[in-house]
């Protein structure tokens, strides 16, 4: 009997679909309970909230304590050491944020910001916990904002450097200024605007220097987040707009990045090991004769304050904007993201004219987009990529490409499933799964724009920056290795991810989100994903293969961990819940982000009329 | 089994193979059958022909730079450039909204670059600018810049087409590009915000009815298959006899008011009905997250037209009122100021339409502060704060006031702690915010006063009632001042439809700025105020020269009750912001304005006109009251704190 009702049904069904001009109406008949049924079983990972911008009180004296300043962007990591003197044992290690902002603040401090604070985990469930610490100057608490009063205030404190040998962190004071009015802003940013002397560091060459106020910003400042307290500003590596850098295993070379049109790689090599006060300062020449650095004098604190006039003087290597860089310890490459601009050509044309020169990247790209050179007001730079530089070689080569870009955009089927725009952050995460260590690469996109695709055609509106992790072993890596992590609500920006010592978590911010976005999510806040040793977790960290699927046949891999559902071909798609109604279309996708749906079973259709069934746990 | 059974399904079986056979087959090429298939064939044509125009266009601009093309002859050209971006424009504004803006069809100002580290002013392009190249008095210079411009536009047209003319869009994209065009129209396109040169605003419309109605006749077939085809005879009935008008009428006599009611409204409604007729998949079904305008809407004066929900972080769910209850309690109440003397209604008077008839408004000493408070009546529907746009979203807001010296001169934690000690309060959050443990925290209190606040959304003014077909009696008087408003003294161009604020249509989700260069006190000589404006705003990604003197553009809804005007309060009638505007604001008051985005010239209104557009904005008066509660929380421990006073 239940046979005869579904082939009456299946009868109807097909007499309304005769009518219906949408291969989806908005209400079936009957759900087809003898689809095979396919279990999406919930996420491996585990999501914590740590720290709340503008919500949790930060320490910034003794029993005094005010609520943190917001828009989050780098993490740094330092591991916890035999040497330090932790009362709990499950502590991991102290966490360090930039505020990446200009604003005044009685308590903070004018300017831009850090926080610090002691992180442990809980050995039965791992998850993560604040440590609350007394610091030798007294303070008590949680969260300790930095203090920066002894190296002049700091400001837009943006990307910085974990260093890969012992966890030492700076803070990079990024976007450019050029007079004390921007840093000023009216008063509600930088209110000591009077001229600054510098006093009582390292460097002999700016001691009883007095500058503008606004030229003690764009430098990188090292912090101790022990004791939340900054420990100097790097007047010798040279004032840029520092978004990143990195340590090298030696422990005496640095690589730096700066984010600008042009932007310039730079290094500094100590002359002792963990000593970054005294060596030399270079600024990189792929076309150089011999050794690809050039070297501008850190005695010369003339030259140190107009680091970009003397890297155009020495020819220097010009980027579109360079932001984080890191390095793989195995290999000692170093990686770092070119974000990208629209059409830089104005940017950087100057500048070449007066010495510097392109990237080959660069040079090669504006060819192929037929236009005259890089400063071509119709070269275009929209997506950006994540660059390699190996110093075996010397060369910086495309590690991956962003976009893609096509001169021509391809058919619908030949679009590709994944786009990665104006990739920002940048880390690695080691991890020991099952007795294998692995490498990965952590990457954040931080979108500049939204046209020409950099978000998704079919969402009007949307930006979304997506947060992609790439397995180290695969070789030439595209975007199609890229796996998809996690992406923050609409509007906000992912950054800072940085991973724990031990490998299991991931610790991201997510930064000024602009649009409605439920508390805490319309926060900066940082939240941590726990889970990366776990075998089963990353098993599912691999693209499905659908190689030798019949074209006719309707495949599907769910992905728990991406909360995606991936197809073996593009296809239009419509979700019914079990009431039979229509509750969501997809059309011409590879794949479906289930993110949003609540549990429950629902029917996946195919305009081919191929259904499934899906048990959303 | 019986041998019935068998018969029956076997029956069954043989009629659903017929039916599977006399149905074509289903395939990807069901795309190109349907109507969804030609449509995306006739919008890769139209592209590739507007790149065609806008190639002709640059040559006869080469041409007319060498004196080969007389200026008639330019402008048939231009003409004919318009024409056949008009027949793309719907469809590339809502595919790729951001390049649309950047290249081809944003207003003719500077902007700046966003997400970059440092500060570049991108220069405007597109037609709006070729537009007002087209009304100048093609110098020389004005010539050479042409040439220039049109070059741009051919890359940046080829450029959409490369993009664009292989991808493939669906019906619902296709309803909703249809529907956006018809806000563009109504808001953008008749009111000359489009056309800030020439006054092609109204053949513009022309074009893009003709095209809209030439696609939708491709669901003949689909709408004829459902026994809908009344839903497409009656759009076109509509959309022939807004053909007509605007064939009929020129820029300064269209009558808008009747075009908007009788034209717009119902084809806005039709599209919708044609959309959901043929089940095609909503907006809602693609998109967890909302947008700013609500597809299910009728009409742009609707009552939930916009999605106030969109502006905030308050989640549209069952605690929403619970929440702005107790906002209307904290509204009124001085407890959040250190003193507990000031209150947010000191300065935002409920039946001032929330604001407090002063110049500039007091300081928590009585001394005056730096700007006139402004109507917190249709607030929510911005995505900035304050005359200098300092903040982005309402309940970003409030903490300014808290922490300002001259004002609540207070801090949160100080407010969390006072309202602790109140049971009534510590009751009213526990309901308000049932999900959390300390429900009095300082993201609460910031939303529960902006839920308060986005109550004065009431779409109730007598303007408001005529586009709803509630109440059909407009005087004449207030019919020419709309016409005027929306037409001839360019208004509307800055207080868009249907907020009437500076928040820019289609797609509702900035709201403007503007340099009008208002002066410092309302008699000669003649000094422009000395207030920076945007440029002081303390957001450091926004110091640009541009963003000097340039003021939030408010809403001009309740008008009548708001009063002063302008940033500093200085002028208290609306016959004197008339006489202002009449002049070319600062520009017209002798201030070398080199960045006044306000177009420098007089308007030419006559006392006439302007006594029509002043009573059309006396009747953008909402009918219903804001009332206050009848009293405060009075169970502090502290006595002194129960003696309070109600601030009305």
């Amino acid at each position: 009997m239940k046979r005869t009702l579904l082939t009456l049904l299946l009868c109807v069904a097909m007499g309304v679909a005769m009518t219906a001009q949408n291969d989806f109406p908005s209400r079936v008949v009957e759900i087809d309970w003898e689809a095979t049924e396919v279990v999406i079983p919930p996420s491996p990972f585990q999501y914590q909230i740590l720290f709340i911008g503008g919500e949790d009180m930060v320490q910034t004296g003794i029993n005094e304590e005010v609520p943190a300043k917001q828009w989050h962007d780098f993490i740094g990591f330092t591991p916890i050491t035999a040497e330090d003197c932790v009362d709990d044992p499950n502590a991991i290690g102290w966490v360090s944020i930039n505020h990446e902002r200009i604003q005044a603040d009685d308590k903070i401090g004018d300017g831009g910001g850090m926080t610090a604070f002691l992180m442990g985990r809980q050995p039965s469930n791992d998850l993560l916990y604040v440590v609350p610490q007394t610091l030798s100057d007294g303070r008590k608490g949680d969260f300790f904002n930095v203090d920066f009063k002894n190296v002049g205030e700091t400001g837009m404190n943006c990307g910085g450097i974990n260093s890969i040998v012992d966890g030492r962190i700076w803070t990079a004071e990024e976007w450019f200024r050029t007079d004390n009015a921007s840093i000023y802003a009216d008063g509600n940013g930088v209110r000591d605007t009077t001229a600054y002397t510098i006093k009582y560091t390292e460097f002999e060459m700016a001691n009883f220097q007095t500058i503008p106020k606004y030229q003690n910003f764009n430098w990188m400042v090292e912090i101790d987040p022990k004791e939340a307290k900054a420990v100097r500003k790097q007047y010798n590596w040279g004032r840029q707009p520092f978004e990143g850098g990195t340590v090298a295993a030696d422990n005496k070379t640095v690589y730096l990045g700066a984010d600008a049109t042009p932007g310039f790689l730079s290094k500094f090599v100590a002359d002792t090991e963990g000593d970054f006060t005294v060596g030399t300062t270079y600024v990189y020449k792929h076309d150089a004769a011999g050794e690809p650095w050039v070297e501008i004098d850190n005695a010369d604190f003339s030259k140190m304050l107009n680091f970009k006039d003397e890297a155009v003087a020495a020819g220097a290597t010009m980027f579109n904007r360079l932001e984080w860089v890191t390095i793989n310890k195995n290999t000692g490459k170093v990686y770092m993201t070119e974000t990208g601009r629209d059409n830089p050509g104005d940017r950087w044309a100057d500048e070449a004219a007066a010495g510097a020169v392109y990237a080959p990247h660069h040079i090669q790209r504006a060819s192929d987009q037929g236009v005259s050179g890089p400063d071509d007001e119709n070269y275009w730079d929209y997506y950006g990529r994540i660059l390699e530089f190996d110093p075996a070689t010397g060369d910086v080569t495309i590690f991956v490409e962003a976009g893609p870009f096509f001169p021509v955009s391809p058919s619908v089927n030949d679009y590709p499933a994944k786009h990665l725009s104006n990739p920002d952050g940048l880390n690695m995460l080691y991890v020991n799964v099952a007795g294998e260590d692995k490498t990965y690469m952590l990457i954040n996109e931080d979108l500049n724009g939204t046209s020409f695709g950099r978000t998704p055609i079919e969402y009007p509106d949307d930006r979304m920056c997506e947060m992609y992790i790439l397995d180290m072993e695969v070789a030439n890596p595209t975007i199609d290795d890229l796996i998809r992590l996690t992406q923050t609500p609409r509007g906000a920006e992912i950054t800072g991810a940085c991973a724990t010592a031990d490998g299991k978590s991931v610790l991201v911010n997510s930064q000024h989100p602009d649009s409605s976005n439920p508390f805490p999510y319309n926060n900066s806040l940082t939240f941590a994903i726990t889970g990366f040793d776990d075998s089963g977790a990353l098993e599912t960290l691999s693209a499905p293969d659908f190689q030798g699927a019949p074209a006719d046949s309707f495949i599907i891999y769910p992905n728990p961990t991406e909360r995606i559902v991936y197809f073996n071909k593009i296809t239009d798609v419509a979700l019914y819940d079990i009431t039979g109604k229509r509750v969501a279309v997809y059309r011409d996708v590879k794949s479906i982000d289930i993110v949003g749906l609540a549990q429950g079973t629902y029917l996946l259709k195919t305009k081919e009329g191929d259904a499934k069934k899906l048990l959303v746990k | 089994m019986k041998t019935d059974t068998f018969f029956f399904l076997g029956s069954m079986f043989l009629a659903a193979l017929l039916i599977l056979a006399s149905k074509p087959k289903r395939s990807t090429s069901a795309y190109i059958d349907k109507a969804i298939g030609t449509i995306n064939e006739k919008f890769h044509e139209d592209l590739s022909s507007c790149y065609d125009a806008t190639v002709q266009f640059h040559e006869a601009a080469i041409s007319f730079q060498r004196g080969d093309v007389s200026e008639p002859e330019l402008e048939r050209e231009y003409s004919q450039l318009r024409e056949t971006f008009k027949k793309i424009e719907f469809f590339v504004e809502y595919l790729d909204k951001e390049a649309f803006d950047k290249t081809l069809n944003g207003a003719p100002l500077p902007k700046l670059e966003k997400k970059v580290a440092d500060l570049r002013v991108l220069q405007p392009r597109g037609m709006q600018v070729i537009d007002e190249f087209m009304a100048s008095g093609f110098s020389t210079s004005d010539r050479e810049d042409l040439v220039a411009q049109a070059y741009k536009l051919e890359n940046d047209v080829k450029k959409i087409e490369q993009f664009l003319g292989v991808r493939r869009v669906t019906d619902r994209q296709f309803f909703e590009a249809s529907r956006q065009a018809l806000i563009r129209l109504a808001t953008l396109g008749i009111t000359g915000f489009d056309t800030p040169g020439t006054q092609h605003g109204i053949s513009d419309a022309t074009v893009v009815l003709q095209i809209q109605q030439e696609y939708m006749q491709l669901y003949k077939s689909e709408l004829r298959t459902i026994n809908s085809l009344q839903l497409l005879k009656e759009y076109t009935l509509i959309s022939n006899q807004g053909i007509a008008q605007t064939q009929e009428g020129n820029f300064e006599n269209f009558d808008r008011l009747s075009f908007i009611k009788n034209v717009v409204t119902p084809l806005y409604k039709g599209i919708k009905d044609i959309h959901l007729a043929l089940d095609y998949e909503t907006i809602e079904e693609v998109s967890r997250y909302p947008l700013a305008v609500n597809y299910d809407a009728d009409h742009l004066f609707e009552k939930d037209f916009l999605n106030k929900f969109y502006y905030v972080s308050i989640a549209n769910d069952t605690s929403f009122n619970k929440i702005a209850s107790l906002g209307k309690l904290l509204f009124y109440d001085p407890v959040l100021s250190r003193n507990n003397t000031i209150s947010c209604s000191s300065c935002h008077a409920p039946e001032k339409a929330f604001t407090d008839g002063l110049t500039t408004s007091k300081s928590n000493t009585g001394s005056p502060l730096k700007r006139n408070s402004m109507t917190l009546n249709y607030s929510v529907y911005a995505s900035a704060y304050f005359h200098d746009l300092r903040t982005k979203r309402l309940e970003d807001q409030f903490e300014h006031v808290v922490l300002n010296k001259d004002e609540f001169d207070s801090s949160y934690p100080e407010i969390v702690e006072k309202l602790n000690t109140s049971p009534t309060y510590s009751k009213k959050f526990v309901e308000a915010f049932p999900a959390y443990d300390k429900p009095i925290k300082p993201n609460n209190i910031d939303y529960a006063l902006a839920a308060y606040v986005m109550q004065f959304t009431t779409f109730d003014s007598p303007v408001d009632a005529y586009f709803q077909g509630t109440d059909a009696s407009l005087s004449e008087e207030v019919k020419n001042g709309f016409n005027l408003f929306t037409g001839k003294a360019n208004c509307a161009t800055c207080h868009f439809l249907p907020t009437f604020s500076g928040l820019v249509p289609p797609l509702y989700k900035e709201t403007e700025a503007e340099v009008l260069g208002v002066p410092e006190n309302n008699y000669e000589p003649w000094i422009l105020d000395d207030d920076i404006g945007r440029l002081g705003n303390g957001v450091t990604q926004e110091v640009a020269t541009f963003y000097n003197n340039a003021f939030k553009t408010p809403t001009v809804r309740n008008i009548e009750k708001t009063g002063p005007y302008m940033h500093n309060g200085v002028y208290n009638t609306l016959e004197e912001v008339m006489e202002f505007y009449n002049l070319g604001g600062g520009a017209g008051l002798g201030f070398g304005m080199d960045h006044q985005t306000l177009a420098p010239d007089p308007l030419n209104l006559t006392d006439t006109e302007i006594e029509e557009i002043i009573a059309f904005m006396n009747s953008l008066n909402d009918k219903k009251e804001f009332m206050p509660p009848t009293d405060l929380p009075r169970d502090f421990p502290e006595k002194k704190l129960n003696e309070r006073e109600l601030i009305k």
